[in-house]
């Protein structure tokens, strides 16, 4: 293994090369890589994501570790170039996102929250949220497989407090 | 003359006492996949961050989803920097006391506001600082 690459296993002993830059996008590896000084040829083991999920969040980074080498290399920059880039980057995301099942989604944002990569916690929360707007109560229920944990009492006084918002 | 506090303050000022009843333990598991609920059961710090990008009306309407998202949206806060609202007053003949309010955003909905009194509605605002009404 080169050494700027390193080595990741998921929790279901799947094991995943990636280029050290891509993955200290996660701040968890870049203090495990910092602290613990990983071996050329140790793995750092992931307990909570699985091989399928760790798939995709290896895909992000190495998506985006290539957008920020172009930001360094780039700096002067038109406006219209980086909005083109920007834009790219964009529609990518977008197309990564509709890719996946709201399922996906939910498990891809717990890794991405366990392993701390900020901007894909962002993207996926901001899907969700894009998942809900506009939309009763119902439709989002519906959606997402929520069941209606309310009371017909307590949901009726929720909506009596927001009676405008359903009008 | 009187200062009334205009849109989302004055129509959400009632909800605190109905939301500290509200408490759910289970909101707090991590990582625990049951594929019935899970949506409900998503941390509450990663609820919150999906709240805050939506929108007033949006968010409001998600509070009622189930009770999980109800605790959640009380430590959210909806998007900021969002557009003014308009705020209608009823016509003079109308003996309705709602006023209607409209939001650039959500071009076809107009939502009615909860009865104001008349002396709100016959009120003129003479200024408008933040989220406050001169009248």
């Amino acid at each position: 293994m080169s050494s700027n690459m390193i080595m990741l296993k998921s929790s279901d002993g799947a094991s995943f090369e990636i280029e050290e830059a891509a993955a200290r996008k996660s701040k968890i590896i870049a203090n495990m890589i910092e602290v613990e000084c990983v071996d050329e040829d140790k793995a750092i083991p992931l307990q909570n994501v699985t091989g399928n999920i760790l798939a995709l969040v290896i895909e992000y980074c190495n998506k985006h570790i290539v957008d920020d080498d172009d930001d360094v290399a780039t700096e002067e920059a038109s406006e219209e170039e980086e909005e083109a880039k920007k834009k790219k980057v964009d529609d990518w995301e977008a197309e990564f996102m509709n890719s996946m099942s709201l399922e996906t989604m939910f498990e891809l944002l717990l890794a991405a929250n366990y392993l701390n990569i900020k901007s894909l916690i962002d993207l996926v929360c901001q899907t969700i949220a894009n998942n809900i707007k506009d939309k009763t109560p119902e439709e989002v229920r519906k959606i997402f497989s929520i069941e209606n944990d309310f009371t017909p009492e307590e949901e009726e006084e929720i909506r009596k407090e927001n009676a405008w918002a359903f009008g | 003359m009187a200062l009334h506090i205009l849109d989302k303050d004055f129509l959400c000022f009632s909800q605190f006492a109905m939301e500290e009843k509200h408490h759910n333990p289970k909101s707090h598991t991590c990582l625990r996949l049951d594929m019935s609920h899970f949506w409900s059961e998503l941390p509450l710090d990663l609820l919150s961050l999906v709240f805050e990008r939506l929108s007033y009306a949006n968010f409001q309407r998600a509070k009622s989803v189930c009770s999980p998202w109800y605790s959640a949206s009380r430590q959210s806060v909806p998007q900021k920097h969002q557009i003014h609202w308009l705020i209608l007053s009823p016509e003079n003949n109308n003996k309705n006391s709602s006023c209607m309010l409209f939001n650039p955003e959500e071009k076809d909905k107009l939502y009615k506001t909860q009865d104001l009194s008349v002396e709100f509605t016959k009120n003129i605002c003479i200024a408008t600082n933040g989220s406050w009404l001169l009248m």
